[in-house]
């Protein structure tokens, strides 16, 4: 895909989307397109994921390369209003006012959004509140939370407003596995007809929730399509790459190509070497039995 | 419960209250006063109960409880942010809005503004009061040499009347002052409107003080009302460049020209109230007006994130 030539207004379409930070190329004419439904956005550190959810959620520019969300251009100001007006976001870093309670700093988050009127405003942020079952902990300071819960709160003013498109960065970084798993669990019961797409470090995420994959490495797009389908395409994506990134690749490879039968490198990702956000190390390829 | 309405209601179904009625309490529909009879009567009648709980929107009930537990959380919460100086301005400056008819929604966008805190209006005090000082120490030292001094003695003060309300409205954009700056940059409020009135309000609390301590300084003369228009061209002038170059360039680019320009004032006429006098008052108001004009031509190119 060269350009954007046929605008879907349920869809984020971007065509050789490039961003460099002074000399550090953070994405290199990426391509893509990311339907209804949820789409994994899968790399190690330093891949582009961050700065591709940020330019989607207009809160950087690209250098370079078309973008199209929801059938709007976020180079105009009305289209990046537009995009704002449908988007919910959830940065990789979410930072609160220090002493922020958690239905205040929802009740903020809704002001942005621009529900002013105040009976709707609090019923909207009671419905969130419910939805990631934080309703008694409303009154509570964000400080003396836990670190799930704050994820949770992050997810919760990202579904303010019911918004068509959710970008959320990382939700589930630093959670236990059961952590994890309620968030899983809570990202699949949204509804399926907003496009919903998330970056994770952890194959399984994609695998348990995810209806599409991108596979991102060093800024450019390796894969898109179903989970499952990136692992029909052999070694090629991997060829005439440095070492440490063809292992990369293939580990994701062979993550993708069982998924009913958790290799050691699974069950590895779900233990504390995760917590820096970085696929395990050492890469153990498994053989084929 | 009286024995009366107890042999009404014990006939199997209740004698003093009609359905209709009860289906149209439960939708809201009676009047202030029939509502408070079904009030006062379901509880002495079990059938009236039945009846309601029949009728009752549960999905509506389940909203208002929901929305009466986030108003109490919300009530509990105090204001936004606690701790801090919203805590008092929640409550003196936040129930002086509050009858001015500030909607609760604006409040609370201009309570979490880094600029509007106790901790920035502190210092915004003690700047001030370093300024008071320092003219107070020069004034005296010249009147015990003999020596007129007080246009030296304002120069701190004169330089710095129009850059604390400039530093406010940066501070109040600057992504690293804000922690949910990236909430704020993606949410659709976050465009002009949010913008004009942090920056009205930045402006007015920083300009109060200024024009305060301005009657405190030695010999100030009309320099509390001298201190204002200078005060808004140098804001409006670097807003409006913001909308050319990115913010804190723009902020830091008209702060430096102000700085010259006392600078300038100084050096050649020997005094630095020069930049406060007739022409330079009228030369303010050329700046305000054509930074305006600027502004309101070039509003939509004014983006924290898309821009960054």
């Amino acid at each position: 895909m060269e350009s954007v030539k046929t605008v879907n207004h349920r869809s984020v379409q971007a065509a050789q989307l490039t961003r460099r930070y002074g000399r550090t190329v953070a994405l290199d004419h990426a391509d893509l397109e990311i339907c209804a439904g949820i789409t994994g956005l899968l790399g190690p550190n330093g891949a582009g994921k961050t700065t591709l959810l940020s330019i989607v959620a207009t809160v950087a520019s690209p250098d370079a390369g078309q973008l199209s969300v929801l059938g709007h251009d976020p180079r105009d100001a009305a289209g990046r209003l537009a995009i704002r007006r449908s988007l919910g976001y959830l940065p990789q870093e979410l930072g609160y006012h220090r002493h922020f309670k958690v239905a205040a700093f929802l009740d903020y988050v809704a002001i942005l959004k621009e529900i002013t009127d105040t009976r709707r405003r609090y019923a909207e942020v009671a419905r969130v509140l419910a939805v990631t079952a934080l309703e008694g902990v409303a009154g509570r300071p964000i400080r003396t939370l836990s670190g799930g819960m704050r994820r949770r709160l992050g997810l919760a003013q990202a579904l303010l407003g019911d918004p068509r498109l959710l970008v959320l960065d990382e939700p589930a970084a630093g959670l236990d596995p059961e952590q994890r798993l309620r968030f899983r669990e809570m990202l699949s019961g949204l509804p399926a007809d907003r496009v919903t797409v998330l970056s994770t470090h952890q194959v399984d995420d994609v695998i348990a929730i995810c209806s599409s994959v991108v596979v991102l490495l060093a800024g450019q797009v390796r894969f898109t399509g179903p989970p499952a389908g990136c692992a029909g395409r052999g070694t090629s994506v991997a060829c005439g790459r440095p070492r440490s990134e063809r292992r990369s690749v293939l580990a994701v490879r062979r993550w993708l190509l069982a998924p009913h039968r958790p290799t050691a490198a699974v069950r590895r990702s779900s233990g504390p070497g995760d917590r820096r956000g970085r696929l395990p190390a050492p890469i153990r390829i498994d053989r084929p039995r | 419960m009286t024995d009366a309405s107890r042999q009404i209601c014990d006939e199997g179904r209740c004698q003093a209250v009609a359905p209709e009625l009860v289906a149209a309490y439960s939708r809201g529909a009676l009047a202030q006063a029939a509502a408070w009879s079904v009030e006062a009567h379901l509880p002495a009648c079990r059938y009236c109960r039945a009846a309601l709980a029949v009728e009752v929107d549960r999905a509506r009930l389940e909203r208002n409880r929901a929305v009466l537990l986030t108003r109490l959380a919300l009530s509990q919460a105090g204001g936004p942010v606690t701790g801090t100086a919203a805590v008092l301005l929640t409550g003196l400056a936040g129930r002086l809005a509050a009858w001015c008819g500030v909607p609760p929604h604006i409040w609370r966008l201009l309570s979490v503004t880094p600029s509007l805190r106790r901790s920035w209006l502190a210092g915004v005090a003690l700047v001030l009061g370093t300024a008071i000082g320092t003219a107070r120490f020069v004034v005296v030292h010249a009147e015990a040499a003999g020596a007129t001094a007080r246009p030296a003695g304002l120069l701190l003060f004169l330089l710095l009347a129009p850059l604390l309300p400039l530093a406010g409205v940066a501070a109040a954009f600057y992504p690293r002052l804000d922690p949910a700056a990236d909430l704020a940059t993606a949410a659709p409020l976050s465009g002009i409107w949010l913008f004009c009135v942090r920056a009205v309000a930045v402006i007015a609390a920083v300009l109060v003080p200024v024009m305060l301590a301005a009657l405190a300084v030695p010999g100030g003369g009309w320099l509390p009302l001298l201190v204002v228009l200078p005060a808004l061209a140098v804001s409006t002038a670097a807003v409006a460049l913001a909308t050319v170059v990115r913010p804190l360039a723009a902020a830091i680019g008209v702060g430096v020209g102000w700085v010259g320009v006392v600078a300038g004032a100084s050096l050649t006429a020997g005094s630095a109230v020069i930049a406060y006098g007739g022409m330079a008052q009228a030369a303010s108001l050329g700046v305000l007006i054509a930074a305006g004009c600027l502004f309101a031509a070039r509003r939509r190119a004014l983006d924290f994130g898309w821009n960054r």
